[in-house]
């Protein structure tokens, strides 16, 4: 009879734990990793990973494949140098598999991402310039994130939808320099927010803000701020455990046996 | 309720008493040694500010050990009885609720009674009125008019320059930042030419319109733009409105396009209402 | 010190009675008592955080330890929330445990139902019982309602705006209710007033209640399981309430007690740092309400984009979706026990339990309204599930809006059918 019921509570346990084993991943909304990571060999330069991995999308010369769909891209002549700085440092570019719209791990080294952006500003004519990462205050960040951002990527950076189908991408710890880029160029779907609307001193507040998204304490499971998804989840494998507990209690007390 | 002690007694119907010997003794001990030690862990992280995760952990552990030490003792202590109880069945109506019975009917007053303590309930709800809001607050409008400024929600004025191609501002009256119903969205369109039945006359230039920011499906604040399609969508319940085409409702639950606000600037190169919505604002009011 | 009590209140005849009350053993009669330790739970933290929550929205100074906001200007009910968090011993802890709590709560009041109604408990001469118990848990729901959105973050604030649309969606009464609740238009006055009603009015009439609902259920005794040699009916067996009931109950609420602290160091519950203080004409993405309003959401969001105006007023989706459905269901659940009587009329008193599938008509219609409510709980998160299995959200949401009307009457018809096909193990 005991041992039933301890058997009983450890495979309850055991359940949960599993659940939330499984759970966890997508509560964090990890965005997906790709299988390559890093594209490997050192020191290759510019013109060399251009022509390997963005010439056939966006032709040899930088002015497009004209059509949709695989194969087909925008020209990047007279891009804003800040653009293709930003979409190589989150990932989104070069698609190495046909899902779009997913940002995911940066491709190239730091090392090759400059020489990749060098070689294309100079070959193309990008206009602006790249952005020197500087300190921001976390405080009027949250402030301005949560007017000007929050509606999009969500108030816990953890992104969301955007219309049909369009994928807002999550942005807690989001390499820094790529959210100011982002902020300031709106690439692909995103609006864009000119120095009127946000100075350069508060899109660096901002992006402390997403980085402390990342840094706040989190509990012993890695959980930090839940958005209303996850916690239905959380409240789920909470009354999974009250279950547990009222079973355990509804058994039949231990009665120290007689020895006959 | 009866007197006699036999009527309380419990009606046992199988008795098991617990061995003699240490039984569930060493159980109950260890718990309460875990239950002293975690209470005291719990204080001391409290009182000097440790994390949340040790503060709950060992309340959690102090709580533990104290039900197990609970449901290990009980039965060293006491036999463990499976008893009966008969249910106790209504008496019926010949059973009087009270021994004083009335002496004189008087229906008539009685019900007169009732009635007024009727009035008197009713008139307690005159209160109630109270929580209306005061009558001045009731007639407000949208809060736009002829020549309202839009300003930003800092209260800086805006001009039509500070919006760039396929980027987005909210914005409010002069006279009336954070009123919610007044809240209203500037978009500058980049790439798709606006159409009807969008009101290309309450544009500035091709390209800048401005619409109300409050969702027509249940009011939350419509506040994402999706440059490349120009769709505006609300997260609430994924209400999508084509800002090119006069903020059309293009796909959820909203069957109202969002009001277009007339535009224009004034002598100082600073945006301004041309006139009120030109629909109703909001979601639907019964 | 027993009999020092005695000698003045003369209660040992009383308590004596009390020790003996019978409760039969089963884990799913212990259900209730998880709902009613977690409020005892709720209304301990609670007091505890009313002395530290204000709910005025006029904006101050926060001057704690939080570096998020850090000399930053708040309105004084989320810079409170923030003080608890950071500032209070123990603050951050009782504020977890109390909402966490508030999950248990709810949760316990619809499973306790769930076995109520399955094991048909509610029968005579328990309807007024079991019209108290679905009073209690609406209460519960309106608790969890308020008390979520007592932090006045962007979240709270987003509900909140729904709750005043879904007033105003009422014909010809909606600007007067609307206004009245709110005392003028949005947000208006709300905070003070939801604190009154979470903190004072919600939390009585829910003590009240529970305590008619005990002492009625101490005066017709526990329902029996059946048992072979006993007479349910006129007899209820089990184990007395001391000293066995009270171990096991006392048990019980320490480790719901654990459970909840537990779940407190390892899920941050109630953390608003990164949601920040609500601001008008702002909101944020993934904004759902509390699990137990998801099915709301749900229903607002698979409505068909239909509003139309008669007799002088309109009747759109939050009307429909938002106000008659719920009241619709409450509606159901309060006439439930009369419809299966008519359907089913069993003279007399009922005792004894009965099996989930041996009516095949309670079957069904709890079949068919759990459905309805879990596919309205996915419902509001079509967006997510869409983005989880790489489907577009229309397609999801087509797919909802087909299966809503057609699931919960095939599972109903479904759970009926199996039910009668069991039916002659009881006959």
């Amino acid at each position: 009879m005991d041992r039933t019921r301890s058997q009983r509570a450890r495979s309850l346990i055991a359940w949960a734990v599993t659940v939330v084993a499984v759970v966890l991943p997508w509560s964090a909304t990890a965005p997906s990793r790709a299988q390559t990571g890093e594209v490997s060999a050192a020191g290759r330069g510019g013109e060399q990973l251009y022509q390997l991995y963005c010439a056939t999308c966006h032709g040899t010369d930088g002015a497009g494949i004209p059509g949709a769909g695989v194969g087909a891209g925008p020209p990047l002549r007279g891009l804003e140098v800040a653009y293709v700085d930003q979409v190589l440092r989150t990932g989104r570019m070069p698609i190495l598999e046909p899902s779009v719209g997913v940002v995911d791990q940066p491709r190239f080294t730091d090392g090759e991402r400059a020489g990749l952006v060098a070689w294309t500003s100079s070959a193309f004519d990008l206009v602006g310039d790249l952005p020197v990462m500087r300190e921001g205050s976390v405080a009027h960040g949250q402030e301005l994130y949560g007017r000007h951002c929050a509606a999009c990527h969500g108030s816990t950076g953890s992104g969301g939808t955007s219309g049909d189908g369009v994928t807002v991408p999550p942005v807690r710890g989001l390499d820094p320099v790529a959210v100011f880029e982002a902020t300031r160029v709106g690439p692909f779907e995103m609006p864009r927010f000119e120095a009127e609307v946000l100075t350069d001193e508060q899109v660096w507040d901002v992006v402390a803000f997403t980085q402390e998204m990342t840094t706040l304490e989190a509990t012993p499971l890695g959980i930090r701020e839940m958005n209303r998804v996850t916690m239905t989840v959380m409240a789920g494998l909470l009354l999974l455990a009250v279950l547990g507990v009222v079973l355990v209690t509804g058994r039949p007390v231990p009665v120290p046996e007689k020895d006959d | 309720m009866g007197t006699s002690e036999d009527e309380e007694r419990l009606d046992i119907l199988q008795r098991r008493v617990p061995a003699p010997g240490p039984g569930n003794a060493v159980v109950v001990a260890a718990a309460c040694a875990v239950t002293a030690v975690a209470a005291a862990t719990f204080a001391v992280a409290v009182l000097t500010g440790a994390s949340v995760a040790l503060q709950g952990t060992a309340l959690a552990a102090a709580l533990a050990g104290l039900a197990l030490a609970v449901r290990r003792l009980a039965p060293a202590v006491f036999p463990h009885v499976e008893t009966a109880e008969d249910r106790d069945a209504p008496e019926g109506s010949d059973v009087p609720l009270s021994d004083v019975e009335p002496v004189g009917r008087r229906p008539l007053l009685r019900r007169v009674l009732v009635a007024a303590g009727g009035v008197v309930g009713l008139a307690l709800l005159a209160p109630l009125s109270a929580l209306r809001p005061p009558r001045a607050e009731a007639e407000r409008g949208t809060g736009w008019a002829r020549g309202t400024r839009l300003v930003m929600p800092t209260g800086e004025p805006i001009a039509a320059d500070d919006v760039p191609p396929g980027g987005i501002a909210t914005v409010f009256p002069s006279d009336g930042v954070g009123r919610e119903i007044a809240a209203v969205l500037l978009v500058r369109l980049s790439g798709v030419a606006p159409a009807d039945p969008t009101r290309l006359d309450w544009m500035v230039g091709d390209d800048l319109v401005a619409y109300s920011k409050v969702c027509t499906h249940a009011g939350c604040p419509v506040g994402l733009f999706s440059e490349r399609t120009s769709t505006l969508f609300c997260p609430c319940h994924q209400s999508s409105f084509d800002a090119a085409r006069g903020a059309t409702p293009t796909f959820g639950p909203p069957s109202r396009p969002l009001p277009q606000l007339p535009l224009a600037v004034d002598g100082e190169g600073y945006l301004i209402a041309a006139g009120d919505f030109g629909g109703p604002v909001g979601p639907a009011v019964g | 010190m027993l009999d020092t009590l005695d000698e003045r209140v003369a209660l040992r005849r009383p308590a004596r009675h009390l020790a003996n009350k019978v409760f039969p053993s089963h884990w799913s009669f212990l259900l209730g008592e998880v709902a009613l330790f977690s409020f005892m739970i709720l209304v301990a933290t609670g007091v505890f955080l009313t002395m530290f929550y204000r709910p005025s929205t006029a904006p101050v100074v926060y001057t704690g330890t939080s570096a998020i906001y850090a000399g930053r200007e708040l309105p004084e009910v989320f810079a409170s929330i923030v003080r608890l968090s950071h500032d209070v011993d123990g603050g951050l802890l009782f504020r977890r445990i109390h909402r966490a709590s508030s999950h248990v709560f709810i949760g316990a009041c619809i499973a306790h139902l769930l076995r109520v109604v399955l094991t048909g408990a509610f029968r005579r001469p328990r309807e007024l019982n079991y019209l108290i118990g679905l009073t209690l848990l609406l209460l519960a729901v309106g608790s969890g309602y308020s008390g979520h959105n007592l932090p006045y973050d962007v979240l709270a604030g987003t509900s909140l705006r729904i709750l005043y649309t879904l007033l105003l969606s009422v014909p010809y009464l909606g600007e007067p209710l609307a206004l009245g609740a709110f005392g003028g238009e949005f947000p208006g006055d709300i905070m003070p007033r939801l604190f009154v009603v979470h903190v004072l009015a919600l939390p009585g009439l829910i003590a009240g209640l529970m305590t008619v609902h005990l002492l009625i259920l101490g005066r017709q005794t526990h329902t029996q399981l059946p048992r072979t040699g006993i007479d349910g009916a006129q007899r209820v067996v089990g184990e007395p309430l001391w000293p066995w009931q009270a171990a096991r109950s006392t048990g019980l609420a320490l480790g719901l007690g654990a459970t909840v602290a537990l779940s407190a160091a390892l899920v941050p519950w109630s953390d608003v740092d990164l949601h920040g203080p609500f601001e008008i004409a702002q909101t944020t993405n993934t904004a759902q309400p509390d699990w137990f309003l998801f099915w709301v959401e749900g229903v607002l969001r698979i409505y068909p984009p239909i509003e139309f105006h008669v007799a002088g007023t309109v009747v759109s989706g939050p009307l429909v979706g938002g106000v008659l459905l719920p009241l619709a269901l409450v509606a159901l659940g309060y006439a439930y026990p009369f419809l299966e009587r008519r359907r089913h009329p069993e003279p007399g008193d009922h005792h004894v339990a009965q099996h989930p599938l041996q009516i095949p008509f309670r079957a069904g219609a709890v079949a068919g309204v759990v459905v309805l409510l879990v596919l309205l709980t996915l419902a509001g998160g079509n967006d997510v599930i869409a983005r989880l299995l790489g489907l577009s959200t229309e397609s999801v949401l087509w797919a909802f809006r087909i299966a809503v009307p057609l699931a919960p009457p095939l599972a109903a018809w479904g759970a009926a059918a199996h039910a009668r096909a069991q039916g002659r193990r009881w006959t």
